[in-house]
């Protein structure tokens, strides 16, 4: 078997040590690729899938494809470069300049280049504006997939507001490549649909979002949107008389256009049923301030509060926010405690498992 | 005095010298707003809490508390800035504020649009040029001003430094300043002889207001202050004393004709060395005398009014250990400003740009005013001067920068316009913000001049001087009464028109028409605008004009202005 890097992520099983299942897998690999090399190899480990996708794969192979050898390196290097695979692009690469790709142009391709950067926040409308082609109408409808059904956090709760449910929605709006934009379901709610108008919901109970025992301390992080199922925390905590306190971490971009129900929180905090608030608005000055350094500032408070038995709660967007409220709560817990960033890790790691860390992210 | 004191005096006297519990109020972070007492002290600091008034409606609706942000008031002793404190004010207008800067009919800086938890980070900049706020507003000596116009160079220069003297030598002590803005750290309080050695615990009854005026420009309005200094020249141009003025004041409220604008009284002469002493007597008999009891009875004037200019100048002069000699002749001639080129004695040019209302932006599509001024002080070594016309002069420009500087302003749309009746216009910012307007000012009077200067044109007096000054309330801050045609808000697009004030400021003017609306102000003028081409004689103002003529009746001074109102003779 010849000597491949395996990039330290897998065991390198050698062929003698293969059970006779994998052998099997590996010699028909052999029969279809010619060779196995390389990462490749990861699949011996489940000879069941070696043994199914190998047959898949030998139609990309030489002679099984209408592309020439330099477009289906040009496919492969975009592909690569989209998914950031290390191992295949460095195959590539190589294979590209073989084949007669010019060496800049397939670095070009690999650097993420112009085909990615073209496609960056345009939409099927633009492509075919841009490159007009004749598409039938079945063509299109195979080319598109059907609109998803868009899940709302419920903003309310019935003990509060009856037989209602709000929903929080931010009407999706912003110009791209010389176009207006539309958010197609957060505009049908805010300009296609009138008062009185009727609009088809289903809903779908979320049990693992919910709230602990009326006694215990909540802490909620909801910046924008993100805010919605805190609102009905607090609405249901005040209508059965929760004991235990509640704290709201809330952001947005401007203070004064985006405090979402800034009036209600303030009423909140007056009767008690919020006991504790902190904002971070990100574009009212020259440096950005997100609800992560609001909670580093309180971190002494924070940790204090999940000590006694407080549920953390995470609401939003799971692109970045939710990964750095979390990053942000180790670095509370390891500044607080004086602990490695390890055993902060594990704290919060404990957290999840006691089901006390929940996040809801979009 | 017997009487009850107002809130105000009860809010400062519990202030602990302008602390109020503001400090706690910025920590305050669910609300842009601080509390109703502490609104009224953070005016002492420079500040108003305004809100957006346009988007009230749509505010409750969306569950969110009025749109509250801070207007900024800096304090420019004479208007006088250098470039970088220029700059640094630009930078601060774009960080923290609305994106301009708005020059004031007082000579000062306003920065508008800045949210409560920008007010540090806001006056730490202001800080960092040698700037402050303090005593830009509240019931303190406010900012001082001087005639700007450096042809005058050595007068100028006199009356400069003494209104940096006067103005430092009536800057409230308190540390409260520092204490809540800059540093966060609480100074220890004194007995008030201590703190606050001129004001004491309460501070003055109400505003307090005093400019220096260079005869013979009256740019300054000098008889719209509390307290006025008129420089006495002698033949070479260089000072020999000052004529001291008092009981100027502008604000009114609509139907209380016990409140009315009054012209200060010539209180006599003084050397320039007896400034100081007079400023300081003249701030503490009022301080003592003045009402605090009914705030619309308690700047210096009513108190001038009630008890006698005779009994007042007795008093300052007991106070300050100083006999004021006789009044000595001066004359102004007009309250504008000289737009354009004017040569210094140094072999160094100003330029005196025109700015409509004092608002100093970026127009999306139109004039880039802002980044204009800002390349400008970025290049330029000498200073930036505000007018009390709200204009702005590049002071002290060496010969080989003037193209230049000249070429930059006129892509800022920043040179004087032909029309006469715009380059003598003023308006105070109203709508949206301030939260004392009845109706639009700014907003407003370029729609008024364009529809004006079209009937001064039918009638051949488009390049005519003619003083037009609107406000969105009777309170004043554009000085409409002693404007030759003044226009003060009543209500929504509804206005009072005041007509024959005098054109070099020393005379107020009279109500003319109440109540009346666009098309109506324009119906109003025209026929007087026709009768002044038609019948003026030469050299005769507007404002002299309507009165020679009969139109309207002459006021002789504040009490007399609420009487024979109307039009005297049908045009």
């Amino acid at each position: 078997m010849p000597d491949t890097p395996t990039f330290g992520r897998y065991a390198e099983i050698p062929y003698n040590q293969m059970t006779p299942e994998q052998q099997e897998a590996y010699r028909s690999l052999i029969e279809i690729r010619g060779q196995v090399g390389g990462p490749s190899k990861i699949w011996v480990h489940n000879p069941k899938l070696a043994k199914a996708a190998a047959p898949l794969g030998a139609h990309f192979h030489p002679g099984h494809y209408s592309l020439t050898e330099r477009e289906r390196e040009i496919a492969v290097c975009i592909i690569n470069s989209k998914w950031h695979s290390a191992y295949p692009t460095s195959a590539h690469e190589r294979r590209g300049k073989e084949v007669g790709l010019p060496a800049e142009k397939v670095e070009a391709l690999i650097a993420g280049g112009e085909g990615r950067a073209w496609v960056a926040g345009r939409q099927l409308i633009d492509l075919i504006r841009t490159f007009p082609t004749a598409l039938s109408a079945e063509q299109l409808r195979a080319l598109t997939r059907p609109l998803a059904p868009r899940a709302y956090s419920i903003a309310s709760s019935r003990r509060e507001v009856g037989e209602e449910a709000h929903l929080l929605i931010s009407a999706v709006r912003y110009a791209s490549h010389g176009r207006a934009r539309k958010g197609v379901a957060s505009n049908f709610v805010a300009e296609r649909r009138k008062r009185g108008d009727r609009v088809r919901v289903k809903l779908r109970p979320n049990r693992h979002f919910a709230l602990p025992a009326p006694d215990r301390d909540i802490i909620m992080v909801g910046p924008g949107t993100g805010v919605a199922p805190f609102r009905a925390f607090v609405q249901e905590r005040r209508a059965i008389g929760a004991g235990g306190r509640s704290w709201l971490f809330f952001g947005d971009r401007q203070f004064t256009h985006d405090f979402l129900y800034q009036l209600e929180w303030q009423e909140a905090l007056q009767d008690g049923a919020l006991a504790r608030m902190d904002v971070a608005f990100s574009r009212d000055r020259p440096e950005k301030i997100y609800v992560q350094h609001r909670m580093w500032d309180a971190r002494r408070d924070l940790v204090d509060w999940i000590e006694n038995g407080a549920y953390f709660y995470v609401c939003g967007d799971a692109k970045t926010m939710a990964k750095d409220v979390r990053a942000t709560l180790v670095r509370a817990f390891a500044d607080v405690k004086t602990l490695s960033a390890a055993e902060a890790e594990g704290a919060v790691s404990a957290l999840e498992r006691e089901r006390r860390y929940l996040q809801d992210t979009y | 005095m017997g009487q009850e004191l107002s809130r105000n005096e009860r809010i400062k006297e519990a202030s602990d010298y302008l602390r109020g519990t503001l400090a706690d109020g910025l920590r305050q972070e669910i609300t842009g707003a601080i509390s109703e007492d502490d609104a009224q002290l953070v005016k002492f600091h420079g500040m108003y809490l305004q809100d957006d008034r346009d988007l009230r409606p749509e505010r409750t609706r969306k569950k969110m508390e009025k749109a509250f942000a801070f207007m900024i008031r800096v304090r420019v002793p004479g208007g006088v800035l250098t470039g970088a404190q220029w700059l640094a004010l630009d930078r601060v207008a774009r960080d923290y504020g609305n994106g301009t800067l708005r020059l004031t009919t007082r000579q000062s800086v306003q920065l508008h649009g800045v949210i409560k938890s920008n007010l540090q980070p806001t006056l730490r900049a202001i800080d960092a040029v040698l700037l402050d706020t303090i005593a830009a507003c509240g019931d303190v000596n406010r900012n001082v001003m001087c005639n700007p116009n450096p042809h005058a160079s050595r007068a100028h220069a006199a009356a400069l430094d003494l209104a940096r003297a006067i103005s430092g030598h009536l800057t409230p002590r308190t540390p409260a300043y520092r204490e809540i803005w800059l540093d966060g750290e609480r100074i220890a309080g004194g007995e008030a002889d201590v703190v606050e050695p001129i004001y004491g615990k309460t501070y003055l009854p109400r505003k307090f207001k005093i400019a220096i005026a260079v005869p013979p420009s009256n740019d300054v309005d000098v008889f719209a202050h509390d307290l006025g200094f008129v420089a006495i020249l002698d033949a070479r141009g260089d000072v020999q004393g000052w004529n001291v003025s008092v009981g100027g004041g502008m604000g009114m409220s609509h139907d209380e004709p016990e409140t009315y604008p009054r012209t200060a009284d010539i209180m006599g002469f003084c050397t320039g060395a007896d400034v100081l002493p007079i400023a300081e007597a003249v701030v503490t008999v009022q301080r003592d005398w003045g009402d605090r009891g009914n705030r619309k009875h308690a700047r210096l004037k009513y108190t001038i009014e009630d008890r006698g200019l005779d009994a007042f100048r007795a008093e300052v002069e007991r106070r300050a250990g100083v006999k004021l000699g006789a009044a000595r002749p001066f004359s102004f001639t007009s309250t504008g400003d000289r737009y354009g080129w004017t040569e210094g004695a140094d072999g160094r040019a100003h330029l005196t740009l025109f700015i409509a209302s004092g608002r100093v932006g970026d127009a999306g599509s139109g004039a880039q005013q802002l980044s204009a001024l800002r390349r400008m002080a970025e290049l330029h070594d000498g200073d930036l001067r505000i007018t009390a016309n709200q204009n702005l002069i590049v002071a002290r420009v060496p010969p080989q920068r003037r193209a230049e500087i000249e070429a930059i302003a006129a892509s800022g749309a920043l040179l004087a316009p032909r029309s006469g009746l715009r380059r003598n216009s003023m308006a105070c910012v109203a709508l949206p913000t301030c939260g004392l307007a009845l109706a639009e000012s700014e907003r407003y009077l370029p729609d008024l001049l364009d529809a004006l200067d079209a009937r001064l044109a039918a009638h051949g007096l488009s390049t005519d001087d003619i003083v037009i000054r609107m406000t969105g309330c009777p309170n004043g801050c554009a000085r409409p009464y002693l404007a030759e045609i003044g226009l003060v808000g009543k209500g929504p697009n509804r206005y009072n028109l005041y007509l024959g004030a005098a054109f070099d400021g020393s005379r107020l003017s009279k109500l003319y028409a109440e109540d009346i609306d666009h098309p109506a102000i324009i119906a109003r003028l025209d026929p007087l605008f026709a009768a002044y081409a038609r019948e003026r004689e030469a050299d005769e103002h507007f404002g002299d004009f309507v009165i020679r003529a009969g139109f309207v009746e002459p006021t002789k001074n504040g009490r007399d202005f609420h009487a024979n109102v109307g039009p005297r003779r049908s045009a």
